[in-house]
Order: C-alpha cells, then structure tokens, then sequence
C-alpha cells in the first residue's frame, strides 16, 4: 500500500513537471488580439542622403459592425501611411512605431517598392531586411520606381482593390498574361542574384491616372475619399491615380544600371520564359492596317556555342498563336497568308529581343543568362572569363532565331467580302 | 471497489435471507425473476421476510400477508371455494395483473373445479402438484413455499394461490400492465430500416431481440438489481459469438452492484465502465433492437434494463460513436462519405471555437490576407478579446440549447427565435460580438449534433471548452497539447478488455473496413477481430453478385 502511495505521488509530480515545462518552456508568449495590429500592405523604401526613408502602408479596417450596410460607397483606397528616418531600416521601422496605436504586423506585406535612388545604391540591405525578418516572408513581392518610391505610394488612390498591397498582388497573378510585365518575388531576386551572372531585372511600377466615374449625387462633402473633393453634383469624370507596370530596372549585382522600356521588358521575357500570353499588334499589306496574334505558347532557350576562341550567343524561340483580329481582308485558309504571317511574326519578336539586348549589352549586365549557359556548357571557359564576363558580354555577338506558328485562325476562316457568298 | 453494503436502520427487520441457495431451488422453475446466482450475502437487495413463514393454515397466511401489505390499497385478495369445497386466496396487485384474465378464467375456472379433487384436496390425499396438472388454466406457474417469494411474485405482478391446509402457494404469471406501445425510436430515427424502438417495458424489449435472433444460442441471463425497485437487468449474448471472458465479467460487475434502485440504464453504465473518471463514455447505448441485434452478431454483450427503452452495448470501441445503424442500411458509398463526413464534424465540434481563436490571436500570419482583413474588420470595434467573445457566445449557444431541451416545445419554439433573432443579430449590430464568432459558433453547433451519439456529443461539447482555453492562452501549442493529452488518455481506455480506440490503435487493417469508410455487405466477411474472434467467419467467402454468365441466350436456330 505505501509503495503505491508513492507510486502515485510520483505520477502526480511527474505530471506537474511535465504541465509546467510543456507551459513554460515553448518560447515567447504572443498573444495579440486581431485588432490590436496594423496589417502592412506594402512599404515603400527610399533613400534621402544617408537616410533611409521608409514609408509604410498599413490597411486600415472598416468597422463593418452590423453587416454590410449601405452599399455602392466608394472603393478607395482604405489605407494609412506612416513613414520614419533613420540610419537604417530597422531604426527607420522603429521611428513609425512611435506614432502607431498598434502594433506594426509584417506578416501580410506583399510588396516592397524601392526608390530609384536606394536601387542604385543597392538591393542588398533590403534583401537582408526582408529575409532576415521573422514575420516578413521572402514571397514578397519587390519592384522598383522611377524617382522616390514614396511618390508612388503616397500618390495612389487606387480603384479597384483597397491597398496598393493588393493590387500589386492582383497585378502579380495577372501581368504576365500580357507579356509586357512580371513581378518577382524576394526570393525569386535572391535567386537571380546567386546565379552565375548575379543580375536581375525588376519591375518599374509608375502611376497612371485613369478617369473615375462621376458619382451621382455625391453632393455631401464626406464623399470623394481623397481626391479634391468636389461641392454638389459632379459632372465630369474625376481623375484617379492607379498603378501600373513600365517598363522595367536591369542590375548588375544589386545596383540599378540601367533601364528598360515596355517593349524591351517584353523583348528580355521572351528570352527568360516569362510571357506566358501576348499579343502582337503586326502591319497588314495594305495601307497602315493591323493584323493582332495571340501568343499563347512561348519557349526560349539560350545558349552558347564555341568556335576556336570566339564564343557565340544564341537565343531560340518558338511562338505559337492564334490569330484574333485583323483589319485588312487576308484570306488565312491560304497558307501563303499564313506563312508570311508568321515571318512578320517572328520578326516583330526578334526586334524586341534584340533591343533589350542592347540595352543590356550597353549597360554591361548580362539578363539573358549567359553566363549560365557558358557554365553549364564550357564550365573550364567560364572559369577564365568568371571576373571580366561583364566585358566579355558586352562583344558577345548573339544571334537570335524566331520560330512562330500561327496554330488557328479564330473561329472563322475567311473574312468578310461584300457580296461574296 | 465499493464501500460495504451499508444496512438500513431497520435492519433487524429485514435480515438478509440466510441461504440464497434454498431460495434458488423453488424459482428455478420461474426464472423470470432471475435470481442473481452469486450467493454472495450482499446479492440479495429484497428485505428479507424472514419473520414471516408459509402455515398450512390459510387465515394465519392472509394475516401475515396483511401485515405485510398494510396500507397497500393496491393490492387485492380475493377469497373463495376451489370446487365447493377447500377454501382458497388469491392475492394480487391491481394494474400489475392481468384482471381480465384472471375474473373470466382463473376464479371460474377454479370455483368449477371437480368437487372430487377439492375433496381429495382438503383431505391431504392430493398435493398441490394436482391442481397444476388437473385445472390450472395458465402454464407459467411455480409452487412458492416462503413468504418471501410470493410477496415477490406478487410485486411483480404475479397472481398467487394459497389453498387452506398448504403451506406452499401457486405463482400464476399474469403479468399485464399499461406500457408504451413500440413506436419510432426518437434518438435514432432512420430514413431507412426497421422503426421500432425498445420501450420501458423488459419483456417487450428482450421479444424484440427474440424476434430478430431466432436461435436457442441467443442467452438471456436475467439479474436483479436494486434493493426496492428489484429491477430486471437481462444479460443478452450469443453463445457462440460472445468472449466467455467478456460475459463473465460483464456479470461479475453487475452482481457486484449494489443499490437501491435501478432507474435508467445509465445507473448501469457509471457502475461498470472500466473508467469511471473518463469523460468519454465507454459504453454505447442505443434504443434500437436492430442496432442490439447487430452488436450481438458481432460478439458483443447486450444489457437491456426494465423500465428504460435504453439497452446498453459492451464492449465498445470509440468509432461506434460515429457508426450510425442507417449506414448498414444506404449504400456504401454514401455510408463511407457520410461517415468521412462524421469524422470531420467530430473534429470541429471539438476544434473550430480553437482554431478561430488561435489564429485570431496568435497565428494571425496563417490566414490569407483578403480573409484576414475581412476578420479584422469584423473584429473592428469590438470589446472583447477574441477568447472572452468565443466563451460567451458558446456558453449562450449551450444555455439556448438546454433551455429548448428542458422546455416544452412550443416555448422551446418561441426560446429558438429569441435566441436566433436576439442573441444573433442584435448582439452582432451591437458590436459586442463579430459575425465571424456567430458563424464558429453556429458551425461548431451544427457539427456537434452531427455526431450520431448524443453522449459523444455532449462529451465533446464539454471538451471543447477546454480545448478553447487552451487555445486562448497558448494558442495552437495549446490546442496540440490538449490534443495530445485527449489522445494519451484515450490510448489508455479499455472497455472490458478491448482497446477503446481499437482497430486504430492497435493496428489492425482487416477491422478499417468499418471504420472510417462502411465497405460493402459483400466484402463483410469477418467480426472485429478484438471482439468476434471466436467465430471470425462472419460469411461466406465470394458473396459480391455478378450478373449470369449470359443473361441474353442465343436465340436457337431453326426457331422463330
């Protein structure tokens, strides 16, 4: 009887001990109500002088209270902004917390814009910021601005979604099916940064105004959320500032270099697999009229051949698409239509490789991925040129060859003739 | 194991019975009374006659018996001349006794009774054994020779026959009373398969199982329990089918009970579950005989209690709880979803309360942005912490439910839409709760009454508050170590020597073909091996039907 006397004092003890270490012993207590945070949309970073700028866009929650009443109020933008100075981002971090309420939560930030000037100096803190970060994720999504990013973000109003946060998160999902624009992640930038060439390419995001429909009797002063607010009726549309992808950064290493405009944006996806649709708006015969290809299959690959000492570049592409409108009267059932379609196709495509490839070759930084490629496929060769591929790519000759098909016509063959039957 | 039987004051009245075995030897012929055969003292819970004893003298009888059954207007004595010429007494209860019966055929009966036999009677040429052979109209009779068992036999509704010069007496059956006719069971009701439901009275109930168990291996051992409600509890099995080990300890445990009245099957149920400090019931109950049947088919023992239409099964394993009898009675397809289906609404009943509060306020990074700026803008303005919001309206939502429970229904109508209209909508357009917490709420509410077993649902429900708690102040380590600690416990229930979370743990594939999906009758071919293993062939082997080999002859040739 004594021994289980014991026995189950011992249970009881062992059990205490292992109620308490379970309570105690798992790390730092964190509870926070739901309300007590500030959810991070997005945040701008900025350099002024030494200083970095950091601008920070929260989401600001509307009570909703009794259920969605009140319906057709104004989708703007239902964001807070904060921003603080410092010597480095964290102290700059630091700064806006002293005048929030709440708690600043980064969990959900879903893109970070850089300042042109804060690109130039250096991708490097920023990557280091994010990835160091416990809440920040590196599926951040990163791009830079023309000027200081904090324009962009402050300026925005926004029409469809309520933060900039989400509508670059919608503008990730859908981009590339134009072909003009992608945006990559932190992570996807490290990943570029770690291949041989250590280059990437970043997406400029810029505003651009768009006309807003007037509200019908939206006479009382509290409508107009942000843009100059208008007495009684109003009769022309108002004009709302949006985001949107131009054009795009080239870095060598973290550094800005270089710019690239849409076209060339599009003409560098080709080559890197990053256009997944795209139409190509393409002269007809006849005078100054359009014909329009979807491309909705598209495949490069590059590569680098070698004869005697001199290496070659080579890009190869193949396109397939449908064909969507056109304003002449070709008769695409003949396959000489097709075929010189095709060719015009194929050139189109070239012209913009080859522009982005020269605006890469000028500034010295190779985009394409050819270093990789030399490699992978003279890996002795590449461990001459390792330190000067910079310069090496700049006289890198490159040919580029097109391969497009035109797979359908849409759903008629033969266009529309007055009095044919 | 229980404290000693505590005496009642009046002890030295009613002394226990000294040699239970003297009594057994008059009943074995009536063992309807079922005397527990233990011969344990404690075993007997009647108050013992003993002062009382059988004279050969009627007069003295019926004054003892008026003794006994002073101030009982229920009873009734009716004395008068078998065959003209020995006096006779017959005693019973009215309401319990069949009065019909015995006005138009046992007094008639009697009193025309052959004068010869009468005489012979009265002279002592005869024995009482002659009556029984020569006039007695009924067949289930039984000579009783203590005072003792025929104040029995007339509790329990038995007409008993003293004849002047005798000091024995004939136990009539008679038993007729007013009962419940069988109806739809109302805790299981089905779309499909059998409708009725076992009803409070015993006979009734063990017909039903008769019914469907035509076998003389059908046992039904009866035991007495309940020192004044001296409630019939039939111990039902199949012989060739359940562990021997299993009914003997099933029998062991009843006779060990020791009470003073036996009013629900649930009296049984806390006095032999193998846990009684478990918050998990480890013994399933049903009202449905088909559901009885079954379990016996499968080896188990059933317990069916007078006076409640609850039979009770052992073993029991913990996914009987999500075992529902129509699932044997749709097709297996829908049985296997709706059972999948069963499992998830188990798990959010216990979780979903929890989980919301957990990722609210500790895992806010885990939800999808869009949702979480939806939650938080719900949670906008609210004053309470996510954990006191949950508690308040899980404790309203189970306030409404026992209200509507306890109340009569068209209150409980007008309870429902109070609770709806007012506690939902206005405390949501006051800003005191969130819609999101209404909507867990409601989900967790709907899912509890998912489960096919109330009592798995309640002890869920129970659960649930604590799992919430623990989610409030940890989190999901929290909610992991409440799981962590329910799954520890439940490894280590046993329900009369089967492992409650059998065939899960331990292992054994051939039993998961009932468990979380329902396989076909056909592919049926073996008893849960924990339970049915000394007969595992359930059916013959190859039963799945296939169309004929040519189900369109050839049409013969010349023919036409």
């Amino acid at each position: 009887m004594a021994f289980k006397y014991r026995s189950n004092f011992l249970y009881a003890a062992f059990g205490l001990v292992t109620i308490l270490l379970a309570i105690f012993l798992s790390g730092c207590w964190d509870r926070r109500e739901i309300n007590e945070l500030a959810f991070l949309s997005s945040m701008a970073v900025d350099l002024e002088g030494e200083q970095r700028l950091l601008t920070y866009e929260f989401v600001r929650p509307v009570a909703t209270g009794g259920g969605e009443k009140g319906g057709g109020t104004l989708n703007h933008r239902q964001a807070t902004l904060r921003s603080g100075r410092g010597e480095t981002l964290i102290d700059a971090g630091q700064q806006i917390t002293t005048g929030l309420s709440r708690l600043v939560y980064l969990a959900h930030t879903n893109a970070v814009l850089v300042g042109e000037e804060m690109a130039r100096r250096g991708l490097g803190e920023i990557l280091d910021f994010v990835d160091r970060n416990p809440e920040l994720r590196r599926t951040t999504l990163i791009m830079v601005t023309r000027g200081a990013a904090r324009e962009v973000l402050t300026k925005v109003q926004g029409d469809i979604e309520t933060t900039l946060g989400k509508e670059i998160m919608g503008l990730h999902k859908w981009v590339q099916s134009s072909g003009y624009g992608f945006i990559p992640t932190v992570n996807d930038v490290y990943f570029d940064l770690s291949s041989e060439t250590a280059t990437t390419v970043l997406p400029v995001v810029e505003l651009s105004p768009q006309p807003f429909p007037p509200v019908i009797g939206a006479g009382t002063p509290s409508s107009g959320g942000g843009s100059g607010s208008t007495e009684g009726r109003v009769e022309e549309p108002e004009t709302v500032r949006t985001v949107r992808l131009n054009g795009a950064g080239l870095f060598y290493h973290d550094k800005l270099v270089a710019w690239l405009d849409a076209d060339q944006t599009r003409g560098w996806a080709w080559v890197r697999n990053k256009v997944r649709r795209a139409v190509l708006a393409l002269p007809c015969q006849e005078n100054n009229t359009k014909v329009a290809v979807d491309i909705n299959e598209a495949h490069a690959e590059v590569s680098l051949d070698r004869q005697g000492e001199q290496l070659q570049g080579k890009i190869k592409l193949k396109v397939e698409g449908i064909l969507l409108e056109q304003q002449c009267k070709l008769d695409f059932t003949r396959e000489e239509a097709v075929k010189s379609l095709e060719n015009r196709m194929a050139a189109q495509i070239t012209v913009e490789i080859s522009s982005a490839l020269n605006q890469a070759k000028m500034a010295g930084t190779d985009v394409f991925g050819f270093g990789g490629a030399l490699h992978r496929r003279y890996p002795e060769v590449w461990r001459q040129l390792e330190g000067r591929w910079n310069e090496e790519f700049k006289k890198l000759p490159v040919t580029v060859s097109v391969e497009a098909k035109l797979r359908r016509t849409g759903m008629t063959g033969r266009p529309w003739q007055p009095g044919a039957r | 194991m229980p404290g000693p039987y505590r005496r009642p004051l009046r002890a030295a009245l009613f002394r226990r019975r000294p040699k239970p075995a003297q009594q057994g030897k008059q009943d074995n012929n009536k063992d309807k009374q079922g005397q527990p055969g233990g011969g344990n003292s404690h075993t007997a819970p009647y108050p013992s006659l003993e002062e009382y004893r059988l004279t050969a003298e009627l007069k003295l009888n019926l004054e003892q018996l008026q003794t006994i059954f002073a101030r009982c207007s229920d009873v009734i004595r009716r004395d008068f001349y078998l065959g003209q010429a020995i006096k006779v007494a017959l005693i019973y209860i009215d309401g319990l006794a069949d009065k019909k019966l015995i006005e138009d055929t046992l007094v008639r009966t009697l009193q025309q009774a052959p004068e010869e036999l009468a005489r012979s009677l009265a002279e002592r040429t005869r024995d009482l054994t002659a009556v029984m052979e020569m006039v007695m109209p009924m067949t289930d009779v039984a000579v009783v020779d203590n005072m003792g068992s025929l104040v029995k036999h007339v509790l329990n509704g038995d007409t008993v026959l003293i004849l002047n010069g005798f000091n024995k007496g004939l136990a009539l059956s008679t038993r007729a009373w007013e009962h419940r006719a069988v109806e739809e069971p109302i805790t299981e009701s089905v779309v499909r398969g059998p409708r009725e439901s076992f009803i409070e009275s015993l006979r009734t109930n063990t017909t039903l199982i008769r019914r469907r168990l035509k076998t003389p291996s059908l046992k039904m051992e009866t035991v007495c329990l309940g020192r004044y409600t001296m409630t019939n509890i039939v111990l039902t099995y199949i012989e060739d089918l359940a562990d021997p080990a299993v009914v003997r300890e099933v029998r062991r445990r009843l006779e060990s009970i020791q009470i003073d009245g036996v009013l629900e099957s649930a009296y049984i149920e806390e006095l032999i579950e193998d846990n009684p400090d478990s918050p998990f019931p480890q013994i399933d109950h049903t009202e449905r005989p088909d559901k009885v049947a079954a379990a016996l088919l499968e080896g188990r023992v059933g317990i069916l209690i007078d006076g409640t239409p609850f039979a009770l099964i052992v073993p029991t394993v913990f996914v009987q709880f999500i075992q529902a009898s129509e699932d044997y009675y749709e097709r297996y397809y829908l049985s296997s979803f709706l059972r999948l289906a069963r499992f998830v609404a188990l798990n959010i009943a216990l979780l979903l309360p929890a989980v919301y509060v957990a990722v609210t306020t500790f895992h806010q990074e885990m939800l999808p942005t869009n949702l979480l700026v939806k939650v938080a803008s719900q949670r906008e303005g609210i004053p309470f912490p996510a954990l006191v919001e949950a508690l308040m309206l899980e404790l309203t939502f189970e306030l409404l439910r026992e209200a509507g429970v306890r109340l009569p229904r068209p209150v409980g109508q007008a309870l429902s839409i109070v609770g709806a209209l007012v506690i939902g909508e206005a405390a949501v357009s006051a800003s005191l709760v969130s819609p999101a917490m209404v909507i867990v709420v409601a989900m967790t509410g709907i899912s509890s009454f998912a489960t096919p077993s109330y009592s798995m649902a309640i002890t869920l429900r129970l659960l649930r508050f604590i799992m919430l708690i623990l989610a409030g102040t940890f989190g999901f380590y929290g909610i992991m170590l409440g799981l962590l600690a329910i799954l520890v416990h439940l490894n280590t229930l046993r329900s009369f020597g089967v492992p409650y979370l059998a065939p899960v743990a331990p292992w054994n594939f051939s039993d998961f073909k009932d468990v979380l999906v329902r396989v076909p009758r056909w592919a049926m071919n073996s008893r849960p091996s924990q339970i049915g293993y000394r007969d595992p062939v359930r059916q013959g082997a190859g039963l799945k039907p296939k169309p004929p080999a040519s189900s369109n002859p050839a049409p013969e040739r010349g023919k036409s």
